[in-house]
Protein backbone atom coordinates (compact mmCIF):
# COMPACT_ATOMS: atom_id res chain seq x y z
CA UNK A 1 0.00 0.00 0.00
CA UNK A 2 1.32 3.25 -1.25
CA UNK A 3 1.05 5.71 1.95
CA UNK A 4 0.13 9.53 0.89
CA UNK A 5 2.87 11.85 1.44
CA UNK A 6 0.03 14.77 1.45
CA UNK A 7 -2.96 16.07 3.30
CA UNK A 8 -5.06 19.12 2.62
CA UNK A 9 -4.51 21.81 4.70
CA UNK A 10 -5.15 25.84 5.27
CA UNK A 11 -3.01 27.80 4.08
CA UNK A 12 -1.47 30.51 6.64
CA UNK A 13 -0.02 33.93 6.14
CA UNK A 14 3.05 33.09 8.21
CA UNK A 15 3.49 30.05 5.55
CA UNK A 16 2.52 27.22 8.05
CA UNK A 17 -0.81 25.29 7.23
CA UNK A 18 -3.66 23.93 9.61
CA UNK A 19 -5.83 20.90 9.65
CA UNK A 20 -8.78 22.86 10.90
CA UNK A 21 -9.98 26.30 10.26
CA UNK A 22 -10.62 27.92 13.72
CA UNK A 23 -11.61 31.17 14.60
CA UNK A 24 -10.64 31.65 18.18
CA UNK A 25 -12.14 33.11 21.11
CA UNK A 26 -9.29 33.56 23.47
CA UNK A 27 -9.94 34.68 27.24
CA UNK A 28 -7.24 36.76 28.77
CA UNK A 29 -8.02 35.81 31.63
CA UNK A 30 -10.53 33.97 34.26
CA UNK A 31 -13.29 36.18 34.85
CA UNK A 32 -14.26 36.95 31.67
CA UNK A 33 -14.59 33.56 30.90
CA UNK A 34 -18.28 33.18 30.60
CA UNK A 35 -18.06 35.81 28.28
CA UNK A 36 -15.69 33.44 26.26
CA UNK A 37 -18.17 31.07 26.69
CA UNK A 38 -21.43 33.27 25.37
CA UNK A 39 -19.46 34.01 22.25
CA UNK A 40 -18.82 30.91 21.27
CA UNK A 41 -21.89 29.48 22.18
CA UNK A 42 -23.76 31.99 20.00
CA UNK A 43 -21.58 31.83 16.77
CA UNK A 44 -20.75 28.34 14.98
CA UNK A 45 -17.61 27.87 13.42
CA UNK A 46 -15.66 29.41 16.67
CA UNK A 47 -13.84 27.53 19.58
CA UNK A 48 -13.78 28.76 23.03
CA UNK A 49 -10.41 28.51 24.72
CA UNK A 50 -10.86 29.61 28.25
CA UNK A 51 -8.66 28.69 31.44
CA UNK A 52 -8.06 29.52 34.83
CA UNK A 53 -6.01 32.21 36.11
CA UNK A 54 -4.37 34.83 34.27
CA UNK A 55 -5.29 37.64 37.11
CA UNK A 56 -2.61 39.00 39.10
CA UNK A 57 -0.07 36.44 38.13
CA UNK A 58 3.54 37.56 38.28
CA UNK A 59 7.22 36.62 36.89
CA UNK A 60 7.61 33.32 35.38
CA UNK A 61 4.18 31.89 35.63
CA UNK A 62 2.65 35.06 34.16
CA UNK A 63 5.10 34.51 30.94
CA UNK A 64 4.34 31.35 30.44
CA UNK A 65 0.46 31.87 30.31
CA UNK A 66 0.68 34.41 28.01
CA UNK A 67 3.23 32.93 26.24
CA UNK A 68 0.17 29.65 25.99
CA UNK A 69 -2.59 31.35 25.38
CA UNK A 70 -0.69 33.50 22.22
CA UNK A 71 0.51 29.66 21.18
CA UNK A 72 -3.32 29.10 20.75
CA UNK A 73 -3.92 32.70 18.98
CA UNK A 74 -0.73 31.51 16.24
CA UNK A 75 -1.65 28.36 16.13
CA UNK A 76 -1.88 26.62 11.91
CA UNK A 77 -5.10 25.31 12.67
CA UNK A 78 -6.54 28.95 13.51
CA UNK A 79 -7.70 31.59 10.94
CA UNK A 80 -8.43 34.24 12.95
CA UNK A 81 -8.71 35.21 16.82
CA UNK A 82 -10.82 37.72 19.19
CA UNK A 83 -9.28 38.17 22.47
CA UNK A 84 -11.28 39.04 25.76
CA UNK A 85 -9.63 40.38 28.41
CA UNK A 86 -11.48 42.36 31.17
CA UNK A 87 -9.53 45.16 30.40
CA UNK A 88 -7.45 46.65 27.45
CA UNK A 89 -3.84 45.99 28.14
CA UNK A 90 -3.81 42.55 28.32
CA UNK A 91 -6.15 42.49 25.05
CA UNK A 92 -4.47 44.39 22.93
CA UNK A 93 -1.38 42.65 23.50
CA UNK A 94 -1.89 39.17 23.40
CA UNK A 95 -3.91 40.23 20.08
CA UNK A 96 -0.83 42.40 18.76
CA UNK A 97 1.74 39.09 19.27
CA UNK A 98 -0.88 37.06 17.43
CA UNK A 99 -1.38 39.74 14.50
CA UNK A 100 2.68 39.29 13.71
CA UNK A 101 1.66 36.30 12.30
CA UNK A 102 -0.64 38.02 9.77
CA UNK A 103 -3.73 36.43 11.19
CA UNK A 104 -7.29 38.63 11.87
CA UNK A 105 -7.23 39.22 15.20
CA UNK A 106 -9.08 41.73 17.45
CA UNK A 107 -10.15 42.39 20.79
CA UNK A 108 -12.32 43.50 23.00
CA UNK A 109 -12.13 44.21 27.21
CA UNK A 110 -14.80 43.89 29.00
CA UNK A 111 -14.84 46.80 31.41
CA UNK A 112 -14.22 48.90 28.56
CA UNK A 113 -16.98 47.46 26.88
CA UNK A 114 -19.64 48.27 29.76
CA UNK A 115 -20.37 44.23 31.15
CA UNK A 116 -21.28 40.95 29.65
CA UNK A 117 -24.22 41.83 27.45
CA UNK A 118 -22.49 44.20 25.88
CA UNK A 119 -19.62 42.14 25.16
CA UNK A 120 -20.95 39.08 24.17
CA UNK A 121 -23.07 41.48 21.80
CA UNK A 122 -19.87 42.64 20.41
CA UNK A 123 -18.14 39.82 20.51
CA UNK A 124 -20.68 37.82 18.35
CA UNK A 125 -20.86 40.44 15.63
CA UNK A 126 -16.82 40.46 15.50
CA UNK A 127 -16.79 36.79 15.74
CA UNK A 128 -19.10 36.24 12.64
CA UNK A 129 -17.17 38.37 10.47
CA UNK A 130 -14.42 36.41 11.18
CA UNK A 131 -15.69 33.28 10.44
CA UNK A 132 -17.75 34.81 6.99
CA UNK A 133 -13.89 35.59 6.48
CA UNK A 134 -12.69 31.85 7.12
CA UNK A 135 -14.34 30.48 5.14
CA UNK A 136 -12.94 31.71 1.67
CA UNK A 137 -9.69 30.34 2.96
CA UNK A 138 -9.54 26.50 0.94
CA UNK A 139 -7.80 23.59 1.60
CA UNK A 140 -4.57 22.71 -0.52
CA UNK A 141 -2.54 19.73 -1.09
CA UNK A 142 0.65 20.12 1.19
CA UNK A 143 3.64 17.83 2.06
CA UNK A 144 3.20 15.82 5.18
CA UNK A 145 6.24 17.00 6.73
CA UNK A 146 4.38 20.09 7.10
CA UNK A 147 2.65 18.30 10.34
CA UNK A 148 3.86 18.51 13.55
CA UNK A 149 2.36 15.77 15.82
CA UNK A 150 2.19 15.21 19.30
CA UNK A 151 2.36 12.25 21.72
CA UNK A 152 0.88 11.72 24.50
CA UNK A 153 -0.10 9.00 26.70
CA UNK A 154 -2.73 9.08 29.74
CA UNK A 155 -4.37 6.99 32.12
CA UNK A 156 -1.63 4.55 31.00
CA UNK A 157 -0.99 0.85 32.31
CA UNK A 158 0.61 -2.19 31.46
CA UNK A 159 -0.50 -2.38 28.10
CA UNK A 160 0.74 0.73 26.99
CA UNK A 161 3.96 0.65 26.69
CA UNK A 162 3.30 -2.77 24.92
CA UNK A 163 0.96 -1.97 22.63
CA UNK A 164 -0.26 1.68 22.07
CA UNK A 165 2.73 3.24 21.96
CA UNK A 166 5.00 0.61 21.12
CA UNK A 167 2.69 1.43 17.53
CA UNK A 168 2.44 4.91 17.72
CA UNK A 169 6.46 4.93 18.04
CA UNK A 170 6.51 3.21 14.84
CA UNK A 171 4.14 6.04 13.10
CA UNK A 172 6.36 8.64 14.89
CA UNK A 173 9.11 6.94 13.23
CA UNK A 174 7.20 7.54 9.49
CA UNK A 175 6.43 10.74 10.28
CA UNK A 176 10.28 11.58 11.14
CA UNK A 177 11.27 9.65 8.38
CA UNK A 178 8.74 11.61 6.01
CA UNK A 179 10.43 15.10 7.04
CA UNK A 180 8.08 16.19 9.65
CA UNK A 181 8.01 16.92 12.79
CA UNK A 182 7.20 14.43 16.33
CA UNK A 183 7.40 16.20 19.63
CA UNK A 184 7.15 13.98 23.00
CA UNK A 185 6.45 15.42 26.24
CA UNK A 186 5.91 14.74 30.18
CA UNK A 187 8.92 15.14 31.73
CA UNK A 188 8.36 13.35 34.55
CA UNK A 189 7.36 10.15 32.54
CA UNK A 190 10.72 9.94 31.13
CA UNK A 191 12.55 9.34 34.39
CA UNK A 192 14.16 6.61 34.40
CA UNK A 193 14.10 6.19 30.70
CA UNK A 194 16.23 9.58 29.90
CA UNK A 195 19.88 7.94 29.50
CA UNK A 196 18.47 5.79 26.29
CA UNK A 197 16.89 9.21 24.99
CA UNK A 198 19.57 11.09 25.57
CA UNK A 199 21.77 8.79 24.37
CA UNK A 200 19.75 9.65 20.50
CA UNK A 201 20.45 13.48 21.27
CA UNK A 202 21.88 14.86 18.02
CA UNK A 203 24.38 16.64 20.33
CA UNK A 204 25.94 17.06 23.92
CA UNK A 205 23.78 20.24 24.06
CA UNK A 206 20.57 18.48 23.45
CA UNK A 207 21.56 15.60 25.73
CA UNK A 208 22.20 18.04 28.38
CA UNK A 209 19.43 19.98 28.40
CA UNK A 210 17.13 16.45 28.55
CA UNK A 211 18.61 15.46 31.20
CA UNK A 212 18.80 18.74 33.23
CA UNK A 213 15.13 19.36 32.79
CA UNK A 214 14.39 15.27 34.15
CA UNK A 215 16.80 16.38 37.41
CA UNK A 216 15.06 19.78 37.96
CA UNK A 217 11.73 17.99 37.51
CA UNK A 218 12.61 15.45 39.85
CA UNK A 219 14.85 18.03 42.52
CA UNK A 220 11.04 20.45 41.93
CA UNK A 221 9.41 16.85 43.56
CA UNK A 222 11.34 16.28 46.22
CA UNK A 223 11.73 20.59 47.31
CA UNK A 224 7.61 20.52 47.51
CA UNK A 225 7.55 17.65 48.93
CA UNK A 226 4.82 15.49 46.42
CA UNK A 227 4.44 12.00 47.41
CA UNK A 228 3.90 10.93 44.54
CA UNK A 229 4.72 11.95 40.86
CA UNK A 230 3.28 11.39 37.24
CA UNK A 231 1.84 8.21 39.12
CA UNK A 232 -2.20 8.08 39.56
CA UNK A 233 -3.84 4.68 41.74
CA UNK A 234 -5.11 4.14 38.54
CA UNK A 235 -1.53 2.96 36.91
CA UNK A 236 -0.56 0.88 39.87
CA UNK A 237 -4.25 -1.22 39.29
CA UNK A 238 -3.97 -1.50 35.48
CA UNK A 239 -0.22 -2.84 36.55
CA UNK A 240 2.32 -0.56 36.60
CA UNK A 241 4.46 -0.46 39.79
CA UNK A 242 7.08 2.04 39.24
CA UNK A 243 7.96 5.07 37.45
CA UNK A 244 10.68 3.68 35.83
CA UNK A 245 8.39 1.22 34.61
CA UNK A 246 6.09 3.81 33.29
CA UNK A 247 8.53 5.77 31.49
CA UNK A 248 10.13 2.89 30.04
CA UNK A 249 6.41 2.02 28.05
CA UNK A 250 6.01 6.07 27.70
CA UNK A 251 8.91 6.80 25.69
CA UNK A 252 8.17 4.75 23.31
CA UNK A 253 5.51 6.34 21.79
CA UNK A 254 8.47 8.80 20.46
CA UNK A 255 9.75 6.09 18.42
CA UNK A 256 13.26 5.50 17.66
CA UNK A 257 14.66 8.69 16.10
CA UNK A 258 17.34 10.64 17.34
CA UNK A 259 16.69 13.40 19.23
CA UNK A 260 16.96 16.94 17.63
CA UNK A 261 16.19 19.49 20.23
CA UNK A 262 14.41 20.29 23.38
CA UNK A 263 12.10 22.88 24.09
CA UNK A 264 10.38 24.87 26.80
CA UNK A 265 6.34 24.53 27.76
CA UNK A 266 4.59 25.49 25.02
CA UNK A 267 7.41 26.81 22.69
CA UNK A 268 7.77 26.08 18.75
CA UNK A 269 9.68 23.16 17.55
CA UNK A 270 12.65 25.48 15.30
CA UNK A 271 13.80 22.26 14.14
CA UNK A 272 11.98 19.17 12.42
CA UNK A 273 12.34 15.32 13.63
CA UNK A 274 11.98 14.20 17.35
CA UNK A 275 11.85 17.21 19.49
CA UNK A 276 11.29 16.97 22.95
CA UNK A 277 9.07 19.52 25.08
CA UNK A 278 9.78 19.97 28.58
CA UNK A 279 6.13 20.07 30.31
CA UNK A 280 4.16 18.71 33.19
CA UNK A 281 2.57 15.30 32.44
CA UNK A 282 -0.85 14.65 33.69
CA UNK A 283 -2.89 14.52 30.05
CA UNK A 284 -4.77 17.81 30.11
CA UNK A 285 -1.98 19.72 30.96
CA UNK A 286 -0.14 18.05 28.97
CA UNK A 287 -2.48 18.20 25.61
CA UNK A 288 -2.84 21.96 26.71
CA UNK A 289 1.17 22.44 26.37
CA UNK A 290 1.69 20.48 23.37
CA UNK A 291 -0.97 22.28 21.16
CA UNK A 292 0.22 25.68 22.32
CA UNK A 293 3.40 24.61 20.82
CA UNK A 294 2.00 24.08 17.42
CA UNK A 295 0.90 20.78 17.27
CA UNK A 296 -1.22 20.24 14.90
CA UNK A 297 -2.76 16.85 15.73
CA UNK A 298 -2.01 14.91 19.25
CA UNK A 299 -1.81 11.08 19.30
CA UNK A 300 -3.21 10.13 22.83
CA UNK A 301 -2.80 6.88 23.94
CA UNK A 302 -4.80 5.46 26.57
CA UNK A 303 -4.97 2.59 28.77
CA UNK A 304 -7.66 2.38 31.26
CA UNK A 305 -9.35 5.21 29.68
CA UNK A 306 -8.95 9.42 29.18
CA UNK A 307 -11.54 10.98 27.87
CA UNK A 308 -9.89 14.20 27.43
CA UNK A 309 -9.43 16.52 24.00
CA UNK A 310 -8.15 19.74 22.66
CA UNK A 311 -9.88 21.95 21.63
CA UNK A 312 -7.07 23.56 18.69
CA UNK A 313 -5.55 20.34 17.87
CA UNK A 314 -7.67 17.20 16.73
CA UNK A 315 -7.09 14.34 19.18
CA UNK A 316 -6.91 10.97 18.47
CA UNK A 317 -7.62 8.48 21.07
CA UNK A 318 -5.36 5.00 20.50
CA UNK A 319 -5.97 2.51 22.94
CA UNK A 320 -4.44 -1.41 23.35
CA UNK A 321 -6.25 -2.19 26.01
CA UNK A 322 -8.97 -4.72 24.72
CA UNK A 323 -11.09 -3.90 27.87
CA UNK A 324 -11.06 -0.48 27.23
CA UNK A 325 -11.68 -0.76 23.82
CA UNK A 326 -14.90 -2.23 24.30
CA UNK A 327 -15.96 -0.30 27.55
CA UNK A 328 -14.66 3.40 26.87
CA UNK A 329 -15.55 2.70 23.25
CA UNK A 330 -17.19 5.82 22.68
CA UNK A 331 -13.96 7.73 23.08
CA UNK A 332 -11.57 5.62 21.57
CA UNK A 333 -10.97 6.34 17.69
CA UNK A 334 -8.18 3.41 17.45
CA UNK A 335 -8.35 0.65 18.48
CA UNK A 336 -4.86 -1.63 18.61
CA UNK A 337 -5.71 -4.03 21.01
CA UNK A 338 -5.36 -6.67 18.79
CA UNK A 339 -1.70 -6.32 19.23
CA UNK A 340 -2.14 -8.13 22.34
CA UNK A 341 -5.09 -10.72 21.27
CA UNK A 342 -3.49 -11.42 18.19
CA UNK A 343 -5.63 -10.12 15.32
CA UNK A 344 -3.38 -7.04 14.77
CA UNK A 345 0.60 -6.78 14.80
CA UNK A 346 2.71 -3.69 15.53
CA UNK A 347 2.94 -2.92 12.23
CA UNK A 348 -0.73 -3.02 11.02
CA UNK A 349 -1.56 -1.22 14.16
CA UNK A 350 0.67 1.18 13.22
CA UNK A 351 -0.93 1.75 9.93
CA UNK A 352 -4.61 2.05 11.11
CA UNK A 353 -3.25 5.13 13.77
CA UNK A 354 -1.32 6.64 10.07
CA UNK A 355 -4.50 6.18 8.53
CA UNK A 356 -6.64 7.93 11.22
CA UNK A 357 -3.77 10.20 11.76
CA UNK A 358 -4.60 11.07 7.53
CA UNK A 359 -8.28 11.55 7.85
CA UNK A 360 -7.75 14.03 10.71
CA UNK A 361 -5.49 15.79 9.01
CA UNK A 362 -7.87 16.07 5.84
CA UNK A 363 -10.64 17.18 7.72
CA UNK A 364 -12.03 13.73 9.30
CA UNK A 365 -12.99 14.69 13.33
CA UNK A 366 -11.89 13.11 15.88
CA UNK A 367 -14.48 11.79 18.40
CA UNK A 368 -13.20 14.11 21.26
CA UNK A 369 -13.75 17.40 18.36
CA UNK A 370 -17.05 15.44 18.05
CA UNK A 371 -17.85 15.57 21.66
CA UNK A 372 -17.02 19.63 21.75
CA UNK A 373 -14.27 18.54 24.19
CA UNK A 374 -12.46 22.38 24.82
CA UNK A 375 -10.89 21.77 28.36
CA UNK A 376 -7.33 23.37 29.19
CA UNK A 377 -5.29 23.61 32.11
CA UNK A 378 -2.22 25.96 31.44
CA UNK A 379 0.51 24.66 34.16
CA UNK A 380 1.62 26.80 36.81
CA UNK A 381 5.33 27.65 37.10
CA UNK A 382 6.44 26.75 40.70
CA UNK A 383 7.73 30.16 41.38
CA UNK A 384 8.85 29.23 44.99
CA UNK A 385 11.18 26.83 43.68
CA UNK A 386 12.73 28.05 41.03
CA UNK A 387 13.77 31.41 43.22
CA UNK A 388 15.43 29.08 45.87
CA UNK A 389 17.80 27.08 43.28
CA UNK A 390 18.50 30.63 40.89
CA UNK A 391 16.82 28.79 38.09
CA UNK A 392 16.62 30.23 34.24
CA UNK A 393 13.50 31.25 33.16
CA UNK A 394 11.85 28.46 31.90
CA UNK A 395 11.91 29.15 27.87
CA UNK A 396 14.72 27.75 26.54
CA UNK A 397 13.99 29.12 23.01
CA UNK A 398 13.55 32.54 22.36
CA UNK A 399 12.52 32.11 19.12
CA UNK A 400 8.85 31.29 20.31
CA UNK A 401 6.47 33.77 21.22
CA UNK A 402 6.93 36.13 23.31
CA UNK A 403 5.20 38.11 25.96
CA UNK B 1 -3.02 -19.34 20.42
CA UNK B 2 -3.70 -16.45 22.99
CA UNK B 3 -0.47 -15.83 24.52
CA UNK B 4 -0.84 -15.52 28.24
CA UNK B 5 2.08 -13.80 29.54
CA UNK B 6 4.71 -11.57 27.79
CA UNK B 7 8.50 -11.30 28.39
CA UNK B 8 9.26 -7.96 26.28
CA UNK B 9 13.30 -8.38 26.41
CA UNK B 10 15.27 -11.61 26.74
CA UNK B 11 17.22 -9.75 30.39
CA UNK B 12 13.74 -9.25 31.86
CA UNK B 13 13.00 -11.64 34.93
CA UNK B 14 9.36 -10.11 34.71
CA UNK B 15 6.63 -10.80 32.60
CA UNK B 16 3.39 -9.43 32.29
CA UNK B 17 0.06 -11.20 32.31
CA UNK B 18 -1.93 -11.23 29.39
CA UNK B 19 -4.80 -13.33 30.80
CA UNK B 20 -5.62 -13.95 34.65
CA UNK B 21 -3.12 -16.28 35.88
CA UNK B 22 -4.17 -18.73 38.45
CA UNK B 23 -1.98 -20.70 40.45
CA UNK B 24 -0.62 -23.55 38.89
CA UNK B 25 -0.89 -22.33 35.80
CA UNK B 26 2.37 -22.94 33.53
CA UNK B 27 3.24 -20.22 31.67
CA UNK B 28 6.44 -19.57 29.30
CA UNK B 29 7.81 -18.08 26.33
CA UNK B 30 10.53 -18.89 23.77
CA UNK B 31 13.07 -16.28 23.72
CA UNK B 32 16.58 -16.67 21.65
CA UNK B 33 18.54 -17.66 25.12
CA UNK B 34 15.88 -20.70 25.05
CA UNK B 35 12.49 -21.38 26.65
CA UNK B 36 11.53 -19.65 29.80
CA UNK B 37 8.76 -21.33 31.83
CA UNK B 38 7.02 -20.92 35.60
CA UNK B 39 4.79 -22.19 37.11
CA UNK B 40 2.70 -19.68 38.73
CA UNK B 41 2.10 -19.02 42.05
CA UNK B 42 -0.51 -16.77 43.21
CA UNK B 43 -3.53 -15.33 41.69
CA UNK B 44 -2.02 -12.75 38.99
CA UNK B 45 -4.67 -9.67 37.45
CA UNK B 46 -3.92 -8.94 33.91
CA UNK B 47 -1.86 -6.75 33.44
CA UNK B 48 0.54 -7.47 36.58
CA UNK B 49 4.16 -8.56 36.64
CA UNK B 50 4.90 -12.17 37.38
CA UNK B 51 8.63 -13.36 38.51
CA UNK B 52 10.29 -15.33 35.94
CA UNK B 53 12.78 -17.01 38.40
CA UNK B 54 13.72 -16.51 42.38
CA UNK B 55 14.74 -12.61 42.49
CA UNK B 56 16.33 -11.91 45.91
CA UNK B 57 16.04 -8.57 48.18
CA UNK B 58 17.87 -5.70 46.92
CA UNK B 59 18.18 -7.18 43.59
CA UNK B 60 17.33 -5.16 40.12
CA UNK B 61 13.92 -6.21 39.02
CA UNK B 62 13.85 -5.43 34.59
CA UNK B 63 11.18 -4.96 31.87
CA UNK B 64 11.44 -3.48 28.83
CA UNK B 65 15.76 -4.45 28.90
CA UNK B 66 15.61 -1.91 31.87
CA UNK B 67 15.47 -1.55 35.34
CA UNK B 68 12.26 -0.37 36.96
CA UNK B 69 12.77 -0.41 40.64
CA UNK B 70 14.45 -3.28 43.45
CA UNK B 71 13.02 -6.46 44.96
CA UNK B 72 12.03 -5.19 48.43
CA UNK B 73 12.05 -8.83 49.72
CA UNK B 74 12.97 -12.28 48.16
CA UNK B 75 10.64 -12.90 45.55
CA UNK B 76 9.77 -16.73 44.52
CA UNK B 77 9.50 -17.98 40.73
CA UNK B 78 5.66 -17.03 39.56
CA UNK B 79 5.08 -14.61 42.27
CA UNK B 80 2.79 -11.75 41.61
CA UNK B 81 5.51 -8.80 41.22
CA UNK B 82 3.46 -4.98 42.36
CA UNK B 83 3.86 -2.54 45.11
CA UNK B 84 4.26 -5.26 48.07
CA UNK B 85 7.64 -6.51 46.82
CA UNK B 86 8.90 -4.00 44.21
CA UNK B 87 10.66 0.29 45.03
CA UNK B 88 11.33 2.70 42.45
CA UNK B 89 14.89 3.61 42.95
CA UNK B 90 13.89 7.43 41.56
CA UNK B 91 12.01 10.25 43.23
CA UNK B 92 13.91 8.64 46.51
CA UNK B 93 11.49 8.73 49.41
CA UNK B 94 8.50 8.89 47.18
CA UNK B 95 5.46 6.66 46.00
Amino acid sequence: MTIPLEFWGYPRPDGSFGVRNHVLIIGAMDNINPVVRRIAAGVKGTVPLWAAYGRGMIAEDAVQHERTLVGYGTHPNVAAALVVSMEPQSAERIARQIAVTGRPVQWIAVQQIGGTAKAVDEGIRLAMQMVIDAGRILRQAVPVSELIIGVECGASDATSGLTANSATGVVADWMVGSGGTVVLSETEEIIGAEDALAARAINEEVAHQLLSAVRTREDEARFIGAESLGFGPDNASGGLTTLEEKSLGAVRKGGTSPLCEVIGYAERPSRKGLVFMDAPAPGTENITALAAGGCHILLFNTGVGNPVGNPVAPTLKITGNPRTAVHFADNIDVDVSGILTGTDDLESGAARIRQALLDVANGMMTRSEILGDVEIAISRVELGYRRARGLAPTQLNRTGADA
Amino acid sequence: MKLKMLIVDPTDNVGTALVELQPGDTVGQRLPGGEVTVVVQEPIPYGHKIALCDIAAGEQIRKYGAPIGRARCDIRAGAHVHLHNLATQRVQGLQ
